[in-house]
């Protein structure tokens, strides 16, 4: 479904991917790993044209959209969680998800999604006209991934959903990748939380200095030495 | 172009910069003493925002400022010009301080507005002081020589504007030179690395601000009169073509700019009303394609000026 | 009452009426500024043009005077997204290195710009739309021309039309989310790139807006905007940079502190209150009054 061969990105003079190769396939949940400053969020800024894509190629259901407006790409079906969630503060919660509903252009459409969204996210609709930036911060990452969910994506990229968040919460992030991936998602998941991430995935890549060092299934990346000492701490 | 091809052109022009007066006539060597004050006013507002980052827009109020207090000083209080000018340089640079102080509390956008608010306030200032200005009319002033002869005003001016330029030059190579680009690059960096950012910012505006005075003090007792129209955005906007057109940031672009500048204006006023819209018109083009300047576009942009184009990044 | 009240009270009044226009031009520099990340140095030209549009319109063709505050707006969008294309597009290019400071210049080189161009069109003397009513209305304290209390009115509907835009239209809740987080905008399907023309232009209709309802009061010539331009930077000021709400209080605040200023300075100086305003709030509290950076 996804498919990328040697990306290629920079800060100025800063080389931060190295030839990126990855590749996701249609339903599955792909974690990518790595330490900080690896190149995870740069990777997935690439994709989605927020980041210019100096050498290589990404595909999306076999077509190019390497350097194509965010616009153009998130039309395609392609959305994203970002790394600290990235609300818009001053925004409503119900506005927030406006917002993420721009594409969707028949006003019946986007009271249906935004209905279905706050049964699917209660707290939501309990705090619907409430700025915010005034949730916590569990609650901003519901409204971050729902404002994604509600353009109907056919891949949803997740920077470190569960970042700085209670293990309960944790939990509930989780809970509802796995929930979304059945109901027919796919889903590349960014972690830092190894273990908590191939539990759920079904392929994973490690990502080293900006280039992908090791990939297979959640089984494969487990038994090996490496990822175990740098990343599961054993 | 080979060394020594080179040494003999900047031998060629110094002789003919020198030597002026003597082959171009009275119009342009009147040019030439204008473009010794560009020089001054330019550079030294290069300095301050080419290299130390603070983008600001009182740069002729300064000038005018120095050009007013030099009149002044001569006409009601009947000292000599030269003492005019330095006592215009000293209350320009208090004043460039004091500004400096109000900046300094203000990061970016509120900068750049603080200093236009001031440059408005000044403009109208001089036009309401009418007891102390005459208003729009302007003031007469005190002429630094006898006589009608530009010569001596043109090698006077040619000597204030090469002594200022060595001043700045020695600055941007001095170790505060590059302590301000780095301001400029990073403040917080800069702040963080121990550098005592007021310090810096207040010695680099209120010397700017000085050296302007100066300047306007000079052309106050070379053209006779000082007038509000110095002080207007239409002043300050030559100000910025000049630097822009040389690039900014560089220290040899502005003086190319200056000099260019008053040149092309000349060649422009056969225009006759339509002259200022061509030039806005032409410095709407130069930053719109050229943003750092027409010899960083000979150089294909290798010259770091201070709105280059970077290597293309996401 | 004493003199010094009333004449106080007058001048309040009076500033109010008056200011709120300023307050729908500063609208118009907050849209500008919570969208593209500048401040329009040129709006107080935009201001002008809406004021000789008003004229052209009003006086040469002889179209309703309140119909041509709408010519002048829909004339000054139509610049104003020109101006956004030709002139701003390198901010957004990734190609500068200070597009900050490209920004400050480039609008800055405008506004003496479009101050020159007009010259040789209208000529460097004054000129007067045609007034919106005739006489004048007594407010107790002062009396006010019924002109100008019919375009502090209109003023105040645009600045409500434009509020309730921003709050409930697709366009409008896709321009404060971009104006809140560029990227994450971008990430929701919207053309960041392309709402910029839009902000520019409708910012820029706001200050024609401004400069087509005065114009029967206060004379239009090309340096005209240059004040309204100070009053609107104030108001920005006043009102925290950005924040639609502040612009309008601020607005209010600038006629009070204005009206203050002429009863205890003096009343020549009433046009340069805006940068004492700035200076002073800046000096107390460099975020702005309202100390946001937000635009809601
Ligand atoms: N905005 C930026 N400017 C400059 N360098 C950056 C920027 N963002 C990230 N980097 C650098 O790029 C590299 C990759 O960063 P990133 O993709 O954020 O890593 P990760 O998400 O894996 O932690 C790091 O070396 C980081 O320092
Ligand atoms: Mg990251």
């Amino acid at each position: 479904m996804l498919v990328l061969s040697d990306v290629e990105a920079s800060y100025g003079d800063l080389r931060a991917l190295n030839g990126v190769s990855l590749r996701v396939e249609k339903g599955e949940i792909f974690a990518l790993l790595g330490a900080n400053g690896a190149g995870k969020s740069t990777t997935l800024r690439c994709i989605v044209g927020l980041m210019k894509v100096r050498g290589g190629t990404i595909e999306f259901e076999g077509r190019r959209i390497e350097n194509q407006t965010t616009s153009t790409i998130v039309k395609s079906g392609i959305g994203l969680v970002f790394e600290g969630r990235h609300v818009f503060p001053e925004l409503t919660v119900l506005e927030n998800l406006l917002a993420g509903a721009y594409l969707v252009k028949e006003a019946r459409a986007v009271e249906q999604r935004t209905q279905e969204l706050f049964e699917q996210f209660p707290r939501l609709a309990e705090r619907k006209s409430q700025q915010a930036g005034s949730l916590s911060g569990g609650e901003q990452q519901m409204l971050a991934i729902a404002r994604a969910l509600i353009a109907k994506p056919t891949l949803l990229l997740m920077d470190e959903p569960s970042m700085g968040l209670a293990p309960k919460v944790v939990d509930e992030v989780f809970r509802v990748v796995v929930d979304l991936n059945q109901k027919g998602t796919t889903v590349l998941l960014v972690e830092q939380n190894a273990r908590r991430a191939l539990e759920v995935a079904h392929h994973a890549s490690v990502l080293e200095s900006g280039q992908v060092v090791l990939t297979g299934t959640p089984a494969e990346l487990l038994q090996n030495r490496a990822v175990q000492t740098a990343y599961l701490g054993m | 172009m080979t060394k020594t091809t080179r040494t003999v052109l900047m031998l060629l022009l110094a002789a003919a910069v020198l030597t002026l007066p003597m082959w171009a006539g009275t119009y342009w060597t009147h040019i030439g003493v204008l473009c010794c004050y560009y020089v001054i006013v330019v550079s030294s507002w290069n300095l301050l925002v080419g290299y130390a980052g603070q983008m600001s827009f009182a740069q002729v109020s300064f000038s005018s400022l120095g050009g007013y207090v030099s009149t002044l000083t001569a006409t009601r209080l009947g000292l000599h010009p030269v003492i005019g000018m330095a006592f215009g340089a000293i209350v320009g640079a208090f004043v460039g301080y004091l500004l400096g102080i109000l900046c300094l509390r203000m990061r970016g956008v509120y900068h750049s507005l603080t200093t236009l608010a001031f440059a408005e306030a000044f403009r109208t200032m001089l036009n309401l002081e009418y007891k102390i200005t005459r208003g729009s009319l302007g003031l007469l002033g005190v002429q630094l020589f006898p006589g009608t002869s530009k010569t001596p005003y043109y090698y006077v001016g040619l000597l204030l504007a090469v002594l200022a330029l060595l001043l700045l030059y020695r600055i941007i190579r001095s170790p505060v030179g590059f302590t301000l680009r780095a301001i400029r690059e990073d403040q917080t960096a800069a702040s963080v690395a121990g550098v005592p950012l007021a310090r810096y910012k207040l010695f680099v505006f209120a010397l700017t601000a000085g050296m302007a005075a100066f300047a306007g003090g000079f052309l106050s007792h070379f053209l006779g009169v000082v007038t509000p129209d110095w002080a207007t955005q239409s002043a300050m906007s030559f100000i910025l073509a000049m630097a822009i057109m040389g690039g900014l940031g560089t220290f040899v672009g502005p003086i190319i700019g200056a000099v260019g500048v008053e040149v092309l204006v000349e060649y422009l006023r056969v225009l006759g009303r339509y002259y200022m819209s061509f030039f806005g018109l032409i410095v709407l083009l130069m930053l719109r394609f050229a943003p750092g300047g027409l010899l960083a576009l000979f150089s294909g942009f290798k010259l770091p000026t201070f709105l280059r184009r970077r290597a293309s990044q996401g | 009452m004493s003199a010094g009240l009333s004449m106080f009270l007058s001048y309040l009044v009076s500033g109010v009426i008056i200011g709120n226009i300023y307050g729908l031009m500063a609208l118009g520099l907050t849209i500008i500024l919570g969208v593209m990340k500048i401040v329009n140095f040129a709006h107080g030209e935009f201001y002008m043009l809406g004021g000789y549009a008003a004229y052209v319109s009003s006086i040469k063709l002889g179209i309703d005077p309140r119909l041509s505050i709408l010519v002048a707006m829909g004339v000054v969008f139509i610049i104003g997204v020109i101006v956004e294309r030709g002139l701003l597009t390198p901010l957004y290019a990734g190609k500068l290195d200070r597009p900050g400071d490209y920004a400050l210049l480039m609008t800055f080189a405008l506004s003496v710009f479009l101050m020159n161009v007009v010259i040789p069109i209208f000529g460097p003397y004054q000129k007067s739309s045609a007034p919106l009513a005739e006489g004048s209305v007594n407010l107790g304290v002062v009396m006010v021309g019924k002109t100008r209390l019919i375009a502090s009115l209109v003023s105040i509907l645009l600045m409500a039309i434009l509020l309730v835009a921003l709050k409930k239209t697709r366009l409008g809740i896709a321009l404060r989310a971009i104006a809140a987080d560029r990227d994450a905008a971008a990430v929701c399907g919207i053309d960041v790139n392309r709402m910029n023309p839009a902000a520019f232009g409708i910012g820029t209709a706001m200050a024609a807006a401004a400069g087509a309802l005065l114009a029967p009061s206060f004379l239009v010539y090309p340096a005209c905007g240059t004040i309204a331009a100070s009053k609107a930077n104030a108001i920005l000021v006043l009102g925290g940079m950005g924040s639609t709400k502040g612009a309008i209080v601020g607005a209010l605040l600038l006629g009070v502190f204005e009206a203050l200023g002429v009863l205890f300075l003096t009343p020549g100086y009433r046009d340069v209150y805006g940068f004492l305003v700035i200076v002073l709030v800046l000096l107390i509290k460099p975020t702005g009054l309202f100390g946001s950076q937000e635009f809601s």
